[in-house]
């Protein structure tokens, strides 16, 4: 190929060099991205795209090639590969920066920009509009409006009633409110409320505080908080993604725990990469890596913390599907397991590819509809193939993606975040 | 291109900058474009190809999963670059008669999970076997750490379907034990391709073994692990596998997996017996005792399943965890009769120092299958890889000297084509290239593989060793 | 040329690339003769020469250790047996006439016994060759090391090749130490069903064993032998548990003795009617085996239940015989197996063909002999797929 030189990365969120150097390109990784099991081809495994973002660095190709951006785009940004890699790479911050490369470098249409600006500016950092909006979808989608928005047969509409798809039926925002530990305490806690989990499964996040306090843990109340960016970062944006960890890093910085809990997986992962994502920032220096240092999945500290007071007895098949930014994101397998086992009464049964992604990876349903829905399909398969009545997970994007996805088969398996489980329990006794 | 399209539909067909670029590599280190890819969903679909590339001059080279260590699916002459990744289906498993039919893009440990409940598995068990296809295993005839007890693809392979450059399908072998005529099959397993692309395969299935019992024995150094596995051969023991890594294989092993292999050892070995129940102590005892005897610091028996499967994580993961030391490594595959593995590891250690570059160690020690990992940094220049090329010729030398081959289980294919003068005399090769032409006259299927071509081997005038 | 027969025996590789060199000159056909205990395989008639392998004999290297070695091809099984235990080991291949039999014509006719199911077959055993070919030059394949991939896998071609593509004059094979102990069973069966089902369930017991044959002669009952070698606890439990499905199905359990023995020299003692030889899916050769009892000029039978490899001796007058011979190997081919007629009398040589059916692939076959012998003057009349 002869013409111009290709572009190079235009700044420096570019996939670093030192972390694509680590891959040796064994091919572990590709049996276990959902991408490849779908496509079959090179481009979208894992390793095909840490090649791509390598021949960008050696100028045989542009970081505005539509073959870049269709390839990252397509990934689910699910990390399975990283828990496959021998060499540790760290693909997760290699797939994040290319996006934001690629954000920059090829020019977006003025549709995309606006609703780029609209999701990413105004709704999701902003709790009260997200709750209304979420409330307002609601009710559109009771009205019917999916089908009228797929009647149009307009892209964008079709896409918008995908999205209303994946809503629940309800939405609670109850605010979070402090709660005081019961009986000794062991432990003093702050709380990520964050942007879904704060306007649509509001009471999750009452639950997770009331079981924590069950055992012992005092929770108390973060104001100044907002949505962790994690949102922003898979999608390339990654100045927006730093400004709201920067107020998150100030916010919580202000009140002296021992840990901050996130009961959104995704959320978790992204905060405990703030210490990468502002690594270039001389004026925040240590302090998101400190920050970072206190990140804690709900299930991961209440799980190495351990149960004080056993849960009441609840009755039922259930089966645990792994977010994928809590098993590979964080690396949390046993923890959960653990929380689940310990409600009396239940039959736990395997789920296949339970560590297989669901389809939903943040943005993913709306950008990827025919993948998401391939890989949605696989993971409805397995649930209903393990006989369970109950799915749980903990990750707000799952949970919606799966109840979405077992509606649509016409199976009434349930689906419930971990901690609104374990908060039944405690009321059952 | 667009004849390709025409023939099988632009779903199966790739043909971009960008696309193509992504068909350069494999899990070696030698790098070269296709002018196409396609991706066949039938043997018809392959028939197809074959015929096109016949009759257009194309060269075609087959592609499992790209985990290859010796650029087998490197299109180093162009041409067509065929994937079986959507090829991938279990066909039959026929319990009765303990086979399983598969297509050859169908991964080698799925296959094993899948005959599982019935109590059966596919013994050749590559380290990449996570990843890497059947059809790539039968081009390479690979092998594994358990192949010392069982053998390597070619003993558990009775049929194959195959597609020859011209198109015409033939189906060789079956599920019986043997065939009239010349074994075909065993022919073509370990062809690396450059005979025909298979497109079904029969296999053994192969009842799993009642028990095992897993051992790791450190050692102050690599010469007292060396003798301690000849010891344990002299001693009547034939375990299913006996492996050895060195200190720094180890230490990037620990980084990456959590294995529990000392980092202070000079040497490790990871020894297997399995069968039935009865008797299995006993050896583990024996062999325990015989690494006391060599002066093992630490023998260590995995007590559950789990940490057996640490163990062999450990072992499995190696040859990728040296990305945790270095962003390149060239791997050697020289194989060297037991007996001489101290000699040859001073050798490797020695070739090391004398180009400046660090080498691992991780092996299939009981079959004496060297692999050494050399590495080396190409973000420093040309010159790194050069180097490390140039210690592995001098390893692989020693190997021929001593009565070995140069490449055990990971195939000749471009990486050391040049190199097989050093092991074959030119009526060796003469004879080999007899097959080639006969099986695919017009030399279309993955040419400048396997035979020394003239245009990249100028350099290696060996003189033909005398034996 | 001449009609006289020259009979000749190189005493090396070159010498023997020179002879086959000047026979292709000549265009002299060869036929290849180690002890000659198998000449009554394929269709070939006299020759111009006769090349005996004897005086290409002997062991040429043996490293214990290494657990492999290297001889002359013109060596015979019964020498190597006892150059070998001298070492404490022994090479795990029982072909029948094994008192005489020579490793280069075990090889060349792919010769297998009853322990394929333990150790493998020829072709898992060979892991080098030296062999001459027909224009002069001698080729070298695979080598001494247990595992080597480098170039084509020749080795697996010339096993079973019946001397058509060269002379084999030299073989390296993996050998093992030589087992503790050993123990064996017969049992006798009402039914076949019964001696199947009981002789698969052993091969595939967690205690393997070495050999695990079925056989039927006369008499009318069926026999499953069994015989385990290793160490002391394996083969106990082996023994037992194979006890246990005899009893569970009601067989009668005896001595081992020579039975094993016997089975495996079927084919010497065919020397009248017909011998089939077929190779079958396993799960089919129990239904093959209760139809050729059946047959008219049914004799004997004998199958190795791991392989799936089974010989059937038929004996009455000429016509049934043919009939029969046909009749199995349409059998097998049916079921996804293959077959030959293995040995027959004389008389019955023009009308009973060894390979009445070209196997699949006959025409890749044709240009591989081609290949190396393009004026076909090796084994002519010896190959499936002429």
């Amino acid at each position: 190929m002869t013409g111009p030189i290709p572009m190079p990365y235009p700044n420096a969120d570019a996939p670093a060099q030192d972390l694509i150097a680590a891959c040796v390109h064994c091919g572990f990784c590709l049996p276990t991205c959902p991408t490849f099991a779908v496509l079959g081809v090179e481009m979208d495994s894992p390793r095909g795209r840490i090649h791509l973002m390598k021949t960008v660095w050696d100028h045989r190709l542009g970081a505005d090639s539509p073959g870049l951006e269709d390839h990252i785009s397509k990934c689910l940004d699910c990390r399975a590969c990283e828990t496959a890699c021998p060499s540790g790479v760290e693909y997760g911050k290699l797939v994040e920066g290319a996006r934001s490369q690629i954000v920059t470098a090829r020019p977006r249409s003025p549709l995309e920009r606006l609703v780029r600006v609209g999701a990413f500016d105004w709704l999701l950092p902003h709790r009260r509009i997200l709750g209304a909006f979420a409330v307002f979808s609601i009710a559109a989608k009771r009205l019917g409006m999916g089908t009228l928005l797929r009647a149009t047969r307009l892209g964008l509409a079709r896409r918008m009633a995908d999205l209303l798809d994946l809503l629940p039926d309800r939405a609670t925002s109850d605010p979070l409110v402090a709660a005081p530990a019961k009986g000794q305490r062991r432990g003093r806690v702050a709380m990520l409320e964050g942007c879904v989990m704060g306007s649509v499964f509001g009471a999750t996040n009452a639950a997770t505080a009331r079981v924590l306090a069950r055992n012992g843990v005092e929770v108390v109340a973060t104001p100044g908080q907002t949505c962790c960016g994690a949102l922003h970062a898979h999608a390339g944006e990654r100045e927006r993604a730093r400004e709201l960890a920067r107020r998150n890093i100030a916010a919580f910085e202000r009140s002296a725990v021992d840990a901050v809990i996130v009961n959104a997986a995704g959320c978790g992962a992204a905060m405990k990469e703030y210490g990468w994502l502002l690594k270039d920032d001389p004026e925040w220096s240590a302090r998101p890596s400190v920050f970072a240092a206190k990140v804690r999945d709900a299930t991961e500290y209440l799980g190495d913390l351990g149960v004080t007071e056993r849960p009441g007895t609840l009755r039922g098949r259930v089966t645990w599907d792994d977010p994928c930014h809590l098993l590979h994101g964080q690396k949390i397998r046993a923890q959960p397991r653990a929380l689940l086992a310990a409600i009396p009464g239940l039959d736990i049964v395997p789920l296949e590819e339970a560590d297989w992604c669901c389809g939903s990876a943040g943005t993913y349903n709306v950008t990827q509809p025919d993948l998401a829905r391939s890989i949605l399909e696989r993971k409805v398969a397995n649930i209903v193939r393990s006989g369970a009545d109950t799915v749980v997970t903990a990750n707000p994007g799952c949970l919606m993606q799966i109840q979405s996805g077992l509606r649509h088969s016409g199976s009434n398996v349930r689906v419930v975040h971990l901690l609104d489980l374990l908060d039944e329990a405690y009321r059952a006794h | 291109m667009h004849g390709l399209v025409a023939l099988l539909g632009p779903a199966k067909v790739l043909g971009t900058h960008d696309d193509l670029l992504l068909y350069e590599y494999d899990g070696a280190v030698d790098t070269a474009t296709p002018d196409a890819v396609v991706l066949p969903e039938s043997t018809a679909d392959v028939s197809a190809l074959a015929r096109f590339c016949h009759e257009h001059a194309v060269p075609i080279v087959p592609r499992g999963a790209g985990t290859g260590l010796s650029g087998g699916a490197i299109p180093v002459e162009g041409g067509v670059v065929v994937s079986f990744a959507r090829m991938a289906r279990i066909l039959e498993i026929d319990v009765p008669n303990l086979r399983a039919v598969v297509q050859p893009g169908v991964i080698n440990l799925h296959l094993s999970t899948a005959v599982a409940p019935h109590g059966l598995y596919f013994v050749p068990d590559p380290s990449s076997q996570k990843a890497c296809t059947l059809g790539g295993n039968v081009a390479e005839n690979s092998g594994g750490p358990h192949t010392l007890a069982y053998g390597v693809t070619t003993n558990h392979v009775t049929g194959i379907e195959i597609v020859l450059s011209d198109g015409t399908v033939v189906r060789l072998g079956g599920k019986a034990a043997e065939d009239e005529g010349y074994d075909l099959v065993g022919t073509f397993v370990g062809s690396e391709g450059t005979l025909g692309l298979v497109t079904e395969i029969t296999v053994k299935l192969t009842p799993l073994p009642e028990d095992k019992r897993t051992l790791m024995a450190a050692f102050p150094t690599m010469d007292e692990a060396s003798e301690t596995v000849s010891a344990i051969i002299a001693a009547g023991i034939v375990p299913s596998a006996i492996e050895m890594m060195d200190q720094l294989a180890a230490q990037a092993v620990e980084a990456a997996v959590h294995a529990g292999y000392p980092l202070d050892a000079g040497g490790i070995l990871l020894v297997e017996v399995d069968g039935p129940r009865d008797g299995l102590d006993e050896a583990r005892a024996r062999i325990e005792a015989i690494c006391r005897q060599h002066a093992a610091s630490e023998v260590r028996v995995a007590t559950s399943a789990l940490e057996r499967e640490r163990l062999w994580a450990g072992r499995k993961g190696a040859f990728a965890a040296m990305g945790r030391l270095s962003p390149d490594y060239y791997v050697q595959d020289g194989v060297i009769p037991r007996t001489r593995l101290p000699d040859i590891l001073r050798l490797v250690k020695d070739a090391g120092a004398r180009h400046r570059l660090r080498v691992a160690n991780v092996f299939h020690a009981g079959d004496g299958n060297l692999h050494p990992l050399i590495l080396f940094d190409s973000r420093l220049g040309p010159d790194e890889l050069e180097r490390a090329k140039a210690a592995g010729l001098e390893i692989l030398t020693a190997c021929v000297e001593a009565g070995g081959s140069i490449t055990g289980e990971h195939g000749v294919g471009m990486e050391k084509n040049c190199y097989m003068p050093l092991q074959f005399q030119s009526s060796d090769l003469a004879a080999m290239r007899r097959v080639k032409d006969a099986l695919d006259p017009p030399g279309l299927m993955n040419p400048g593989k396997i035979f020394p071509t003239p245009s990249r081997c100028r350099e290696f005038a060996f003189a033909s060793t005398t034996r | 040329m001449t009609a006289t027969v020259t009979r000749t025996s190189p005493g090396d590789a070159t010498e023997c690339s020179q002879i086959l060199a000047q026979a292709t000159a000549d265009r002299r056909t060869v036929r290849i003769q180690g002890s000659g205990t198998k000449s009554y395989l394929g269709d070939v008639g006299t020759t111009d020469i006769e090349l005996g392998t004897e005086r290409v004999a002997g062991v040429i290297d043996h490293v214990p250790a290494d657990l492999t070695v290297t001889v002359g091809a013109g060596t015979r099984m019964a020498d190597l047996k006892v150059a070998l235990e001298r070492a404490g080991q022994f090479l795990p291949l029982d072909p029948p006439h094994a008192d005489e039999a020579t490793v280069g014509g075990v090889i060349a006719a792919n010769s297998n016994g009853f322990w394929r199911a333990r150790y493998g077959g020829v072709r898992d055993l060979l892991i080098g060759t030296r062999t001459a070919l027909a224009d002069g030059t001698v080729a070298r394949a695979g080598g001494r090391v247990v595992k080597n991939v480098a170039g084509y896998d020749l080795d697996k071609l010339l096993v079973g090749s019946l001397g058509t593509l060269g002379v084999i004059v030299e073989a390296t094979l993996k050998v093992l130490p030589l087992p503790e102990t050993s123990d064996g069973l017969v049992a006798r069966f009402e039914r076949p069903d019964e001696a199947f089902a009981v002789a698969h369930a052993i091969v595939r017991a967690a205690a393997r064993v070495e050999a695990c044959v079925i056989d039927r002669t006369d008499e009318s009952f069926w026999r499953v032998a069994v015989q385990a070698r290793g160490s002391g606890p394996t083969v106990m439990r082996a023994i037992s548990d194979a006890r246990r499905e005899v009893a569970a199905r009601h067989g009668d359990a005896a001595e081992l003795a020579d039975v094993l023995d016997r089975m495996r020299e079927l084919p010497a003692r065919a020397t009248d009617g017909a011998l089939v030889k077929v190779s079958l899916p396993v799960a089919a050769s129990a239904a093959f085996a209760e139809n050729a009892a059946r047959l008219e000029s049914f004799a004997a039978l004998a199958v190795d239940a791991a392989s799936g490899v089974a010989r059937v001796h038929l004996t009455n007058e000429d016509d049934a015989v043919i009939r029969d011979a046909e009749a199995l190997l349409l059998a097998a081919r049916m079921v996804g197996g293959s077959g030959r007629i293995e040995r027959r009398a004389e008389r019955l040589r023009s009308r009973l063909l060894t390979w009445p059916n070209r196997p699949n692939g006959d025409f890749l076959m044709r240009r591989i002999k081609e290949a190396f012998d393009p004026a076909g003057i090796l084994e002519p009349g010896r190959s499936a797929f002429a």
